[in-house]
């Protein structure tokens, strides 16, 4: 039986954009055109998740190795209606804790570890 | 008939959940890199600096490790000892060679800024210190934040959004445990909202004010070196005096590019292999040149004559026919390679 380690307790969410990936694409290369912060949440609404597997497959999490990605114990819910994805991971080992933000450091390395469109929220 | 294959790294997008970009049965693969691009530049992973290529070709470690030959291209870099080892030391059994020119993928900067360069009657400067960031990045944001922290003005930055200010934040914090969390997140915008060709011509006046003029390129991490574009080739247009916060040994390489290096400045710190500290101890150690007028005045005076002849060699230069000279220094194969697939001619 393995036992979780209560202090390796992270929390994140995640929202998308309801724009298509060549809107999205399009909007960043004119805001790097001209210099300008791109505020995504100004220009786009957030799209409703039907429900949590829903969010899964639209936001698209990926992992290098992809067995790292399911190092920790994690727990999905959905708030703002269905508009925000939380996750709650803890990890059985301190060493998995590094290993899984190298994986996810990795896929964003070569071309995302969530889709363009999702923006991250960090609740430390 | 030897199956070779040729991938422009800056114009492709890795997407893992497709399939490999290196092709079934392939003997040798060609490998063209330019500039940083989305698929070409750094990444922190972990406490690290990684080099997305070289992530890449670890991903696809068993399609390239069966390979008889790689060879790895640079248009307008050179590839460092950690660049070539890091690759090496994945495939120890692998046939690979590394191939760099210094113009070939940027002379048309060269170009451009010879068409945009003023014509410099006198050389009296007003100001310092002056530079101005478009995109930030990381050495970049280190350096508006020593900037901040030093009292040291005159310069431009744009404002953050929060998922950049985390991010740069959360980086220095991970390779080096530094807080920035006091970071002004004000931005300065000297002429506004402008695109970027009409700020650098409009940029021009204030650099002919200036003596020293701080040059920071994309960051690789001490995977590359000498690469250059518009940041050094309009400071030099302007007749100021760069100051590199930039890739290893920065100032020295120009000459691989027919520059002659600046002097005075105290680059001793490129020796340093953590780069925050590098970084730090750099700015430390010349900040008298962009406070002092004195000894600003003094540094400028000392490369006089190499700004003169940096200047005189940037516009008197035809790039084109100097990147053309470069080529065919180059075997016929790589040669082939880089005409085939780069427009270059």
């Amino acid at each position: 039986m393995r036992t979780i380690l209560p202090n390796t307790y992270k929390k994140y969410g995640y929202k998308m954009f309801d724009c298509s990936l060549d809107e999205c694409k399009l909007y960043e290369q004119e805001c790097y055109q001209r210099k300008k912060i791109t505020m995504f949440s100004e220009k786009f609404e957030y799209t409703q998740f039907l429900n949590i597997s829903d969010a899964l497959t639209k936001i698209n999490f990926l992992f290098i190795p992809k067995v790292h990605g399911d190092l920790p114990e994690i727990k999905y819910s959905l708030q703002e209606s269905n508009k925000l994805l939380i996750k709650e991971i803890w990890f059985y080992n301190y060493e998995d804790q590094q290993l899984y933000q190298c994986a996810v450091e990795r896929a964003w390395a070569l071309g995302g570890h969530l889709d363009p469109r999702v923006e991250q929220y960090y609740y430390d | 008939m030897i199956k070779e294959q040729t991938i422009y790294l800056d114009r492709i997008s890795y997407n893992i959940q497709q399939e490999s970009l290196i092709n079934e049965n392939i003997e040798i693969l060609n490998l063209l890199i330019t500039d940083g691009r989305p698929s070409t530049e750094c990444q922190l992973i972990g406490n690290r600096f990684e080099y997305k290529p070289i992530v890449w070709l670890e991903f696809e470690k068993e399609r390239v490790a069966k390979l008889k030959k790689l060879n790895i291209i640079f248009l307008c870099s050179q590839p460092t000892e950690l660049l070539k080892s890091s690759i090496r030391n994945i495939f120890t059994s692998l046939d690979i060679e590394f191939f760099n020119v210094y113009l070939i993928g940027n002379y048309s900067y060269y170009l451009s800024v010879q068409n945009i360069a003023p014509i410099i009657e006198n050389t009296d400067k007003e100001n310092n210190f002056y530079f101005s960031i478009g995109f930030m990045r990381l050495p970049r944001f280190f350096l508006v934040y020593w900037c901040q922290k030093n009292n040291v003005n005159n310069f431009g930055y744009p404002k953050l959004n929060e998922d950049q200010l985390s991010r740069f934040t959360y980086e220095l914090n991970a390779y080096q445990h530094i807080d920035t969390t006091d970071y002004q997140n004000v931005g300065r915008r000297f002429f506004g909202d402008i695109d970027q060709t009409e700020f650098e011509k409009q940029q021009m006046d204030l650099l002919l004010k200036t003596r020293i003029s701080i040059v920071s390129h994309q960051p690789f991490y001490d995977y590359l070196t000498a690469f250059y574009d518009q940041k050094l080739l309009l400071a030099m247009s302007c007749k100021t005096l760069p100051f590199f916060i930039d890739n290893i040994f920065s100032n020295e390489q120009i000459s691989k590019c027919g520059f002659q290096p600046y002097i005075g400045f105290d680059y001793s710190s490129d020796n340093i292999t953590n780069l925050v500290s590098r970084w730090q101890t750099l700015l430390d150690s010349n900040k008298k040149f962009f406070i002092n007028d004195k000894d600003s005045k003094y540094i400028y005076e000392l490369n006089r004559t190499i700004i003169d002849n940096n200047y005189k060699i940037l516009m008197e230069t035809n790039w084109k026919e100097k990147a053309k000279k470069e080529l065919l220094l180059l075997p016929e194969n790589i040669r082939n390679v880089i005409l085939e697939n780069t427009g270059f001619k």
